[in-house]
């Protein structure tokens, strides 16, 4: 199938695109996107470090759990594949990341956000410091509280969706605003 | 004054990952982290920082004075945080001289101040907020 850019460039046009991203998630690409965001957002510095904030977070999701890897001579490791969309929705600037997940992974993903969904600010913060006080697994990498900070930095519902791929995989969607003001 | 252990100095960038700034005096005790905190591999990192304090005590260090001045850490680098700091409650709690200041900025959108009482709550630390007018 050939991948025709100049659809895909003007269906994306329809929404204010401020930034659009697929491939490896390593840290260049995370250093580099958040040292535009910081740098885009400077004359609102409360936005534009939610937004900074979301979107580390967001993407080192994908970099550490994505089905979707790539490895390129030199790495160290393999990075997550995925995709992510911020756009200007006026009032708001939406973030969106999208990835592939392994189908029983969706779930526990589903439960978590529902968890999160329904709690206020204090009660995000009270979950955060439980999970964070849990005792370290063996191999643990990451502080399994990246989509509680998302919440809290937020402020917003996190929106999902998930996609049917194959029999294995699903495309699993997650979104969230930020306040401009 | 004689030197406990040797110093522990990190340099601080932002190149690729983010790493912060580290002073840690094996003479006086006086330890700064400052910067921004997104790692490569975080509890490795921090625990470097608790194997030292641990050796600082060890070797007869008498007094411990940690200053926190983070402008931004990812939620990794905050699990790893937070066993740095029960290492250093750890020898709060066996009656060594130790004093943590968590200093945060004025103005706060990084909400520096609320990570800093989470870790207090989560730690049981004792350690002090202290705002800073911030540039």
């Amino acid at each position: 199938m050939e991948f025709n850019l100049l659809d895909y460039h003007f269906k994306m046009d329809q929404q204010k695109i401020l930034l659009y991203y697929k491939g490896p998630f390593d840290e260049i690409i995370l250093n580099n996107i958040s040292h535009y965001l910081r740098g885009k957002f400077a004359d609102n510095p409360k936005a534009g470090k939610k937004l900074f904030a979301i979107f580390m977070e967001l993407a080192q999701n994908i970099s550490f759990y994505s089905a979707e890897t790539n490895y390129f001579e030199g790495d160290t490791a393999t990075k997550g594949i995925g995709t992510i969309v911020i756009h200007d929705g006026g009032e708001v600037i939406t973030l969106t990341a999208g990835n592939l997940v392994k189908n029983e992974e969706i779930k526990d993903l589903v439960n978590k956000v529902e968890e999160i969904n329904h709690l206020d600010a204090e009660g995000l913060r009270a979950l955060k410091r439980e999970v964070m006080g849990k005792p370290r697994d063996e191999g643990q990498k990451t502080g399994h509280i990246g989509l509680i900070q998302v919440a809290l930095k937020s402020e917003h519902p996190l929106k999902i969706e998930s996609k049917y791929v194959d029999d294995k995989h699903a495309f699993f969607i997650i979104s969230t605003d930020v306040d401009k003001s | 004054m004689a030197k406990i252990i040797e110093s522990l100095n990190i340099k601080g960038s932002n190149n690729n990952y983010f790493i912060p700034l580290v002073n840690f005096n094996g003479e006086t005790g006086v330890c700064t982290i400052e910067g921004e905190s997104y790692l490569e591999n975080a509890f490795e990192f921090y625990d470097k920082l608790s194997g030292w304090v641990d050796a600082y005590f060890e070797n007869g260090g008498k007094k411990l004075e940690v200053g926190f001045k983070m402008t931004y850490f990812n939620t990794s680098s905050s699990r790893a945080i937070l066993d740095f700091l029960k290492t250093i409650k750890k020898h709060q709690d066996q009656g060594h001289d130790v004093q943590v200041n968590w200093y945060y900025p004025d103005p706060d959108h990084d909400e520096m101040q609320m990570e800093g009482e989470d870790f207090i709550d989560e730690s049981d630390l004792q350690m002090n907020l202290v705002p800073y007018k911030a540039s």
